[in-house]
């Protein structure tokens, strides 16, 4: 997967309203979560700071519970920052060639997220669930309670699980802006 | 980046544990910033409770080199971990050298031959994630060396003890695939839990 590959399938994906626009009905727990959360102030200056563009690529499904509840967090971030953080949303079933090289656990698993220099080469991966979510599900799976499916994310489960995808964001950017690579090319 | 399981295991079984791959840059004076960070880097008891609770068996290969100082920090905070359950945890350490070429050049980052690398593993090689180069904290620690202030005005302030929190860091990684690995429904499946 280099970086010609990667940039072959980012130009391949859609834009989020447009990714949402191709199930409206889908879409609606995607626009639920997305409306629950915000950044804090001092989130959003973080992500204002940025400076190196990072293009994003997420494996999705529109029909999947876990992307509608952790896709909305990351076009929160890239829409603080939209000429740095660029992200594309790849359907996971039409985009299988994508897919079948990101495999979790020997499954298809989704959301799993792509960051990538400005030069599409790869930098990290990460998926299906950051371990604020796995903490949660693994308490509903393997605990004494089990909610209802569709039931509502609490606030602070959704909160925390913007701040882990945050952190791989911010750990990416760091990443290049620190590069010795990318600090010759731009001289700063 | 995740490689496959034949792959993965293939260059598993290349690796050796983590004090025969100290032991090999002891020669050329490698070994004792290894030995510093390991003496710094205990797992408190709410720490060693939590990776004793692991019930998944997972495989861990780090690509790295005896030289490197992120590699002694991350290296000897995965050592610790495994050492707190090591039934469950097989921990593997690689070198960066020309015998290893295609692991390396598979896994670039940045268009750079970095590391540490680590893959975390399922119990059949299943890839989970890439855990590579540096965590975020010792980024954050770079990044208040080395650019000026008003790039670096957003950051949080440091951490008190920047040692301890690549272990915090480190550990939330081993916690997070064991988490994915136990309720995995595949291997839910296969263990009847």
């Amino acid at each position: 997967m280099n970086a010609q590959y990667l940039k072959s399938k980012f130009d391949a994906g859609l834009e989020y309203e447009a990714y949402l626009a191709t199930d409206t009905q889908k879409a609606q727990p995607w626009r639920s979560v997305y409306e629950q959360v915000s950044l804090t102030p001092a989130q959003r200056r973080l992500i204002e700071s940025f400076k190196r563009e990072m293009p994003v690529i997420v494996s999705t499904g529109i029909w999947c519970g876990d992307c509608a509840q952790q896709c909305p967090l990351i076009q929160r971030m890239a829409e603080a920052n939209p000429t740095r953080i660029r992200v594309r949303y790849l359907d996971r079933d039409v985009h299988a060639d994508l897919a079948e090289q990101i495999k979790i656990c020997g499954g298809l698993r989704v959301p799993t997220v792509i960051f990538m220099a400005e030069d599409f080469e790869p930098v990290s991966i990460l998926g299906d669930r950051t371990l604020t979510r796995y903490r949660a599900v693994a308490a509903r799976q393997l605990g004494p309670s089990c909610p209802l499916p569709g039931a509502p994310v609490p606030q602070d489960e959704l909160d925390a699980t913007l701040q882990d995808w945050l952190n791989e964001i911010e750990r990416v950017q760091l990443l290049l802006r620190l590069s010795g690579r990318l600090r010759e090319k731009h001289g700063d | 980046m995740l490689m496959n399981a034949s792959f993965l295991k293939r260059f598993f079984d290349q690796g050796v544990p983590y004090e025969v791959f100290v032991a090999s840059g002891e020669r050329e004076g490698h070994r004792p910033q290894w030995d510093e960070r390991y003496s710094r880097l205990e797992l408190d008891a709410p720490q060693r409770a939590l990776v004793a609770s692991f019930t998944r068996e997972m495989n861990i290969l780090c690509l790295t080199g005896t030289w490197c100082g992120d590699c002694a920090l991350q290296g000897a905070a995965m050592q610790r971990i495994a050492e707190a359950n090591p039934a469950k945890i097989n921990l593997r350490f690689i070198p960066r050298s020309e015998d290893h070429a295609e692991l390396i050049v598979k896994n670039q980052i940045n268009a750079g031959y970095r590391v540490p690398v680590t893959w975390f593993m399922a119990e059949d090689f299943e890839p989970i994630s890439r855990l590579g180069d540096r965590t975020l904290s010792r980024y954050r620690s770079m990044a208040r060396k080395a650019l000026p202030e008003v790039e670096t005005a957003a950051l949080p302030p440091p951490p008190a003890d920047p040692i301890r929190e690549v272990l915090r860091e480190t550990l939330d990684e081993f916690e997070r695939v064991h988490l994915l690995l136990r309720t995995s429904t595949r291997l839910r499946q296969k263990h009847g839990d």
